[in-house]
């Protein structure tokens, strides 16, 4: 039988990991579809229209879903980890009462938007998807803060197992919050971008549509060369940022065992936690501390300077870190060959291996964007709230949560495959278009 | 400023259920139709819930946000004391909520139609009990220090009182569906004659279940009715409710549709307010005859300080909107 905490926290790894699909396509996909209505309504192409209304409706299936698994989660916070909420509840809840603002309003424009195409006038139409996008962006933003407050709690002073002298206004402007949402919001459109951009070239590889899913490629390739270019340097100051507040997490991220000058950037790897080595990785000497620091021969805290009880799981942080930077890297190298190729003039949509490569990318970025909410989360572990209330501390003390999972996994699984089926037929739908 | 978030927190429920009671009684409407197989009244659901579905359902994650971030300690005690039943609406939630958008959104009308309806149908009732379940809980007692599971997680909320006020959850919700398609623009007129039918079965059900409340309470849970009897304004607000059948049965017979709506909804609003009313200031009563209230552990100062901030702008941004949305797809219907 599974221990209350373990099945807690896979219920709660589960219910997020199924969320932040569904939040980060209702993030950017109107921004894709405002955009591709803007063409439509400057140039009165209908490709541009038809191409509008079919993410739209894509959109509707994920907005519903991640409508409902938020609000699952907003009620599991409290279900799952009561202490936690009693203690944090009044000090984290400020972004949480604007994201209740921001949400209601892209819930409003959805609406609007959705079924406004012959009840609006066409620009006042247009700008309620952009509505959807602006707030949806806005509230990943106001929760992103709630989350880096658990990375680098601030604004109380932690006496006698309490919290006292509760400031939510510092607790919410905390140290890791801009650091953390910018991150997000640029590999949130970097995921979407790309995936559409892959779904789109599959399209074009297969030569249907090919007008179509050119213009189509047109709209989302933007987003996808500046998320992209971006990536890497939201990414680098992210993790300047840890190495500053959360040394222990970097550390964890790197498998870096041994506290050490001029430390080396360890790529790939398997972490012997036991013999704390790591088998089969590269390294590359003083990179790890130029990019913690800026300095080539700066000290970067490794995991021995910190007690064993404190340390997260090793293996997924470090795996999925390497995952995450992998394919941020391979995002980068994408978009700097296809805007070279701009500049040379060349087709690279033409281009079987280079369609390829698109292709595969499709789901990469959902990979990455996983991966890294198992680096942050599970790198925060074995604390709720970092360096305050440990996590075993603040799980319900109702036995038998591991019926929940159970439940709740059926349930998202359920939810998993019925939206999977229904964008497939959603697709295929799409392929016969303008055949 | 903490008496203005307990009021908007107040409305905020009392709008969740009329304006998301109605989607979820809809949704019952589609069960019952369903089982007695009579035609779907997907088309007339989908445009008279369609474009403000998912503003509907915000309402209780500003209640949600409220209770954490206002009265974390009664909501710490809500999550532990009424876990199975809030799992329970979590599961109803997440079903219905999915089942209504893959309806709408699935690009192939086919077979599957039928299986969505079922879904939505279903978990709109077991959502919908499981509520009518937490709210009749809020009238009993929490275990100070309960000695095993049963006191501690399923006594708060399992008895005959709590079932009977899931029942009538349903009927409200039934009742407040019925009365909202009322209105629809049809033109079908064998539709009209059905729906109006179905109201009546429905305003019966909420007699009868709300009978069934009462008899319960008076026999199991007498603190409801005490409550209710002895606070001026919920007797008030009860009575008044009652009164209102009058232009309410007036308005339906000269198909004053409109009116109906307006007259229903103030009806459902006066009935959770005297229920809010009744028990205020009290959130939770305890065993050992300890209570929780709305001004002893809550958040302190700063925290409701920043929460009334967030509730005065969210509120004249969203109330703006919400009204053109509103505006936009039901203007055609006003009287």
């Amino acid at each position: 039988m599974l221990d209350n905490l373990t099945a807690a926290r896979s219920l709660m790894a589960i219910s997020l990991g199924f969320h932040i699909i569904f939040a980060v396509v209702g993030m950017i996909v109107p921004l894709l579809m405002s955009f591709a209505h803007l063409k439509w309504l400057k140039t009165q192409d209908e490709d541009y229209l038809i191409l509008t209304k079919w993410w739209m409706k894509g959109l509707g299936i994920f907005f519903a879903t991640g409508a409902v698994s938020g609000t699952a989660l907003s009620f599991e916070l409290g279900l799952l980890w009561p202490t936690f909420m009693k203690h944090a509840g009044p000090i984290f809840g400020m972004p949480f009462s604007w994201e209740g603002t921001a949400f209601f309003l892209e819930a409003i424009f959805l609406g609007l938007y959705l079924y406004g195409f012959n009840h609006l006038n066409r620009w006042t139409h247009w700008l309620s998807g952009v509505g959807v996008g602006i707030c949806g962006v806005t509230s990943g933003i106001f929760v992103v803060a709630a989350n880096a407050w658990m990375n680098s709690p601030q604004g109380f002073d932690w006496i006698n197992g309490a919290a006292t002298n509760i400031d939510p206004v510092k607790a919410m402007f905390n140290k890791a919050w801009l650091s953390q949402a910018q991150h997000t919001v640029v590999t949130a459109a970097l995921a979407v971008s790309m995936a559409v951009v892959g779904i789109h070239t599959i399209f074009l590889y297969l030569k249907k549509n090919v007008q179509l899913n050119r213009k189509a490629i047109k709209v989302a390739m933007p987003f996808f060369l500046i998320s992209a270019i971006l990536t890497p340097l939201s990414g680098d100051y992210s993790a300047k940022d840890v190495a500053i507040r959360q040394p222990l997490k970097l550390a964890a991220m790197e498998a870096h065992f041994k506290t050490e000058k001029s430390a080396p950037l360890i790529i790939g790897g398997f972490p012997d936690v036991k013999n704390e080595v790591v088998h089969g990785a590269i390294k590359i000497p003083y990179l790890l501390s130029i990019l913690a620091f800026n300095n080539p021969y700066a000290v970067v805290k490794g995991l021995d300077a910190f007690p064993k009880k404190d340390w997260p799981p090793l293996i997924p942080v470090h795996i999925a870190f390497q995952v995450m930077v992998a394919i941020g890297t391979y995002a980068f190298i994408l978009a700097i060959v296809f805007i070279i190729s701009q500049f040379l003039k060349v087709d690279l949509l033409s281009n079987s291996i280079f369609s390829k490569l698109l292709i595969l990318g499709t789901p990469l970025g959902f990979i990455a964007v996983e991966a890294g909410w198992i680096v942050t989360e599970v790198g925060r572990q074995p604390w709720i709230v970092y360096g305050f209330i440990r996590t075993a501390d603040a799980v319900t003390p109702m036995p038998g949560i591991e019926f929940a999972l159970y439940l709740f996994s059926g349930l998202y699984l359920f939810l998993a495959v019925m939206v999977s089926w229904l964008m497939w037929r959603h697709f295929s739908l799409f392929k016969k278009l303008g055949n | 400023m903490l008496e203005f978030v307990i009021l908007v927190l107040a409305i905020a429920l009392i709008f969740y259920v009329v304006f998301a009671g109605a989607d979820f009684g809809a949704g019952i409407y589609e069960l019952l139709c369903l089982i007695g197989k009579r035609r779907s009244r997907k088309e007339l659901i989908e445009k008279a819930i369609g474009p403000i579905w998912e503003a509907n359902h915000i309402w209780i994650i500003i209640v949600v946000v409220i209770f954490f971030m206002g009265f974390p300690t009664s909501f710490s005690h809500f999550s532990n004391h009424l876990h199975i039943p809030m799992a329970m609406i979590l599961v109803g939630i997440t079903l219905r909520g999915t089942a209504f958008a893959f309806r709408h959104y699935d690009p192939v009308i086919d077979h599957w139609q039928k299986r969505y309806s079922w879904l939505f149908g279903i978990s709109s009732v077991w959502t919908a009990f499981w509520q009518g379940v937490v709210v009749g809980s809020l009238f009993g007692v929490f275990p100070a220090t309960p000695s095993n599971f049963y006191e501690a997680y399923i006594a708060p909320w399992f008895g005959f009182f709590n079932l009977s006020v899931g029942l009538f959850i349903c009927a409200i919700y039934l009742f407040l569906a019925h009365t909202f398609f009322l209105g629809e623009d049809t033109t079908d007129e064998s539709l009209k004659r059905s729906i109006k039918r179905d109201l009546w079965k429905s305003v019966l059900f909420v007699i009868i279940s709300g009978g069934l409340v009462f008899l319960t309470s008076f026999f199991l849970r007498p603190i409801f009715i005490e409550r209710i009897v002895g606070n001026k304004l919920s007797i008030s607000a009860v009575l008044m409710t009652t009164l209102l059948l009058f232009p309410l049965f007036w308005s339906y017979k000269k198909s004053y549709t409109n009116i109906s709506r307006v007259i229903v909804g103030i009806q459902v609003a006066l009935i959770f307010g005297a229920v809010f009313i009744s028990s205020f200031p009290v959130l939770l009563t305890f065993d050992n005859g300890t209570q929780i209230t709305y001004f002893t552990e809550t958040a302190p100062e700063p925290t409701i300080r920043q929460l009334f901030y967030a509730l005065i702008v969210g509120v004249s941004i969203v109330l703006p909107f919400l009204v053109a949305l509103y505006r936009v797809f039901k203007r055609e219907r006003l009287v």
